[in-house]
């Protein structure tokens, strides 16, 4: 199989060359959504993209490549995270520092500060962050959102929604309050 | 339902990812990793020269429209020559058809340039020889189309195909000559820059597709900043590689930086 081997690599290098040009930034903003860490983000990125180019003519089969790679870019994190037992959270600010005052600004300064939603999505579970990074910023539907995170509809929908209720909560003016309400709302 | 809640938190995780730092090297990062790193196959080595070398092309290419042409899936094709100009003859790679075709309006420009920078290629500048006999596909011969945008924060990737619609084969090699056009046809912008070294010639049976990738970049690249900083389109211009007449389609988008990727087989 060498030789067929060799023409299929030179085949699939410039294609996976168009993509590493074409898609690397996407890929690395999705990551610094998950990660919160520019750091974590080109180093999850890098070694996402490194170890699927052995296997690239399957990324290229798949429906859509891009959303092929990212969702082996989601289990590297999540895998990450999980090896990870301290939840360790490798933030400038803690998000709550920073909470309190822009809560006090109204609603719509929440999330002026360029770290200040991240901070508050890297206090959320893994799954919950990667959900909301499919669902908000690459404004996936539940199907689609599941079918990236692989799991079930519903599950991904009850991520998004306790991610939701946690967030909300974190931004409630009154601290506690309404955890509650805002919850049982959705 | 969407309420007011998700879409802040829908527009500040946007914001915030924009503001990410800029990772221009990240590309070439990945390409020297892969040349030089342990876990690939021993063959793969061998082209160390080629990656950086391409994502250092793309790299260059980040501000510019990069239209690459690549063959992603010839199923002949000499089983030639050096490792740059061998013809992919792996037959298991079709990439992802285009959601939606839009009418193609064949736009006979007399054979300037379309614009100053981007012509479409030519082999002569690729180090990838012209591997297929056929002869080159003419934009008669070809239907363009494009499926729908994809990605998120700062870069739409749209993926077009040209279709030989003609009864014989033909093939195309490298990049296309690409171009954003306001509403009275006039080019916005730069035209497209070229994203990566061009790709191998690629044979089109008749109904057979080659595809390429147009990146449009929009407020996360310098000159870009800010929305509404920018016109949008009313069509793009393509010259398939090695001709003289384009073809016009409509497709609107934020024209910011735009790049394409060589011309590759899709299935």
């Amino acid at each position: 199989m060498g030789g067929h081997r060799k023409v299929a690599e030179v085949e699939w290098d410039a294609d996976f060359t168009e993509f590493i040009g074409g898609c690397t930034d996407d890929l690395y903003r999705t990551a610094y959504g998950l990660t919160g860490q520019a750091s974590s983000a080109v180093d999850l990125v890098q070694e996402t993209l490194t170890r699927l180019y052995p296997q690239w003519p399957k990324v290229m089969r798949a429906e859509s490549g891009i959303a092929y790679v990212r969702t082996s870019m989601l289990n590297r994190f999540l895998s990450e995270r999980r090896r990870r037992s301290s939840q360790e959270l490798p933030l400038d600010r803690l998000p709550e520092t920073r909470n309190r005052a822009w809560a006090e600004e109204g609603p719509h300064e929440r999330w002026d500060q360029r770290d200040a939603l991240l901070g508050q999505l890297a206090t959320l579970p893994p799954r919950q962050r990667a959900a909301v990074v499919l669902r908000y910023l690459h404004d996936l539907d539940d199907r689609q959102g599941a079918a990236e995170l692989g799991c079930p509809v519903s599950t991904f929908r009850s991520l998004i929604r306790r991610a939701l209720i946690t967030l909300r909560t974190l931004n409630a003016p009154t601290g506690v309050a309404a955890a509650h309400d805002l919850g049982s709302t959705r | 339902m969407t309420d007011d809640f998700e879409d802040q938190l829908r527009g500040s995780l946007r914001i915030a990812v924009a503001q990410a730092p800029a990772q221009p090297d990240l590309p070439a990062r990945i390409a020297t990793a892969i040349a030089f790193g342990p876990p690939m196959p021993a063959s793969t080595r061998r082209r160390r020269w080629v990656l950086p070398a391409l994502a250092a092309a793309a790299v260059a290419a980040v501000v510019a429209v990069a239209l690459t042409v690549t063959a992603v899936n010839t199923g002949h094709g000499s089983p030639a020559a050096g490792l740059d100009s061998t013809p992919p003859a792996n037959s298991s790679v079709p990439t992802s058809p285009p959601s939606t075709i839009s009418a193609p309006v064949v736009v006979p420009t007399p054979p300037g340039r379309p614009s100053t920078s981007t012509p479409p290629s030519s082999a002569g500048t690729a180090p990838t020889g012209s591997a297929s006999a056929g002869s080159t596909c003419d934009t008669s011969q070809l239907m363009l189309a494009h499926g729908s945008a994809s990605g998120a924060a700062g870069s739409s990737y749209t993926v077009f195909t040209l279709t030989n619609t003609g009864t014989s084969p033909c093939s195309l090699q490298g990049f296309p000559g690409v171009a954003l056009l306001d509403g009275s046809g006039a080019i916005l912008g730069a035209p497209a820059t070229r994203n990566g070294a061009p790709g191998p010639a690629i044979e089109l049976a008749p109904g057979a597709r080659g595809q390429f990738t147009v990146q449009v970049s929009d407020v996360t690249q310098p000159g870009c900043e800010g929305p509404g900083a920018v016109p949008q389109s009313a069509q793009i211009q393509v010259y398939p590689p090695n001709n003289t007449v384009a073809i016009r389609q409509d497709f609107s988008v934020a024209t910011c930086a735009v790049s394409v990727t060589t011309v590759a087989l899709a299935q």
